[in-house]
């Protein structure tokens, strides 16, 4: 019996392909995952076309897809070779996810609770509501502080809505002050 | 002049035990405008963590999340 892992996989697919190929990519993933013997598929989320922060092979943007799977300990490789023959596929990475992080994240999650919740909830809510309604139209135009360090992805945005604004309030002070004053 | 709030790290305080490189968001806070990976010296990252953020802002730079350089911040 092979020992089973969790796995982590985020799939960088050119955006200049077709619906159809790219689909055609995703799909032979799955078909490799859900047919070895044990594998599971157990979560999959597209994040979709986002601008790269930097050009790979001439291409502005890729079509992200993040995969999370658990199987028999060959089958990364497996994935990982199909990968690197498709040519459109620009960057992948195969992660095993250690439990050690499963079980962080879930204290993370409770140590945050912990943490004044109360007080970033309401901040958050505010928050996203702001951001989703402001932000849509104006993207082009303003906010080029954070268009310029990394093209935010919508989806992470939303993903890390509590930790940024948790961080907001702290990052603002540190790190680019103390730069000045060393300098 | 060196005050005590330098050796504030910023995971800690905030409850962050897990870096995740596809947090682009968190990660970019770590980086300065031209890419580079802020010294923990200046950022105040335990070196526990500061190892953890490195490889996450790695692999995010590997996966285009991230600039390896960006002189010109679009």
């Amino acid at each position: 019996m092979a020992t089973m892992h969790r796995y982590e996989m985020l799939v960088l697919i050119d955006a200049s392909l077709s619906e159809e190929g790219t689909e055609s990519i995703i799909s032979h993933i799955k078909e490799m995952i859900v047919s070895a013997e044990g594998g599971e598929l157990v979560n999959i989320d597209r994040w979709g076309k986002k601008r790269l922060a930097y050009e790979i092979k001439k291409k502005q943007f890729g079509y992200y897809v993040q995969i999370e799977f658990i199987s028999p300990t060959g089958l990364p490789s497996g994935i990982d070779r199909y990968c690197r023959l498709e040519n459109s596929v620009i960057r992948h990475l195969i992660l095993n996810i250690p439990e050690r992080a499963l079980k962080l994240k879930a204290r993370e999650e409770k140590i945050r609770a912990a943490m004044g919740l109360r007080r970033n909830k309401v901040d958050e809510e505010t928050e996203v509501g702001h951001v989703k309604d402001s932000e849509a139209p104006i993207t082009d135009l303003a906010v080029p502080v954070n268009k310029t360090i990394t093209p935010d992805p919508p989806h992470l945005a939303e993903e890390s809505a509590e930790v940024s604004v948790e961080t907001d309030t702290k990052a603002n002070e540190s790190p680019v002050e103390e730069i000045g004053e060393e300098v | 002049m060196l005050s005590i709030r330098r050796k504030v790290d910023r995971f800690n305080e905030n409850g962050i035990l897990w870096i995740d490189y596809k947090d682009v968001k968190l990660l970019s806070r770590f980086v300065t405008e031209t890419g580079k990976i802020i010294p923990r010296r200046i950022s105040g990252t335990c070196a526990k963590n500061q190892r953890m953020l490195v490889k996450a802002i790695k692999r995010a730079r590997y996966m285009a999340l991230l600039p390896y350089v960006s002189d010109a911040p679009r």
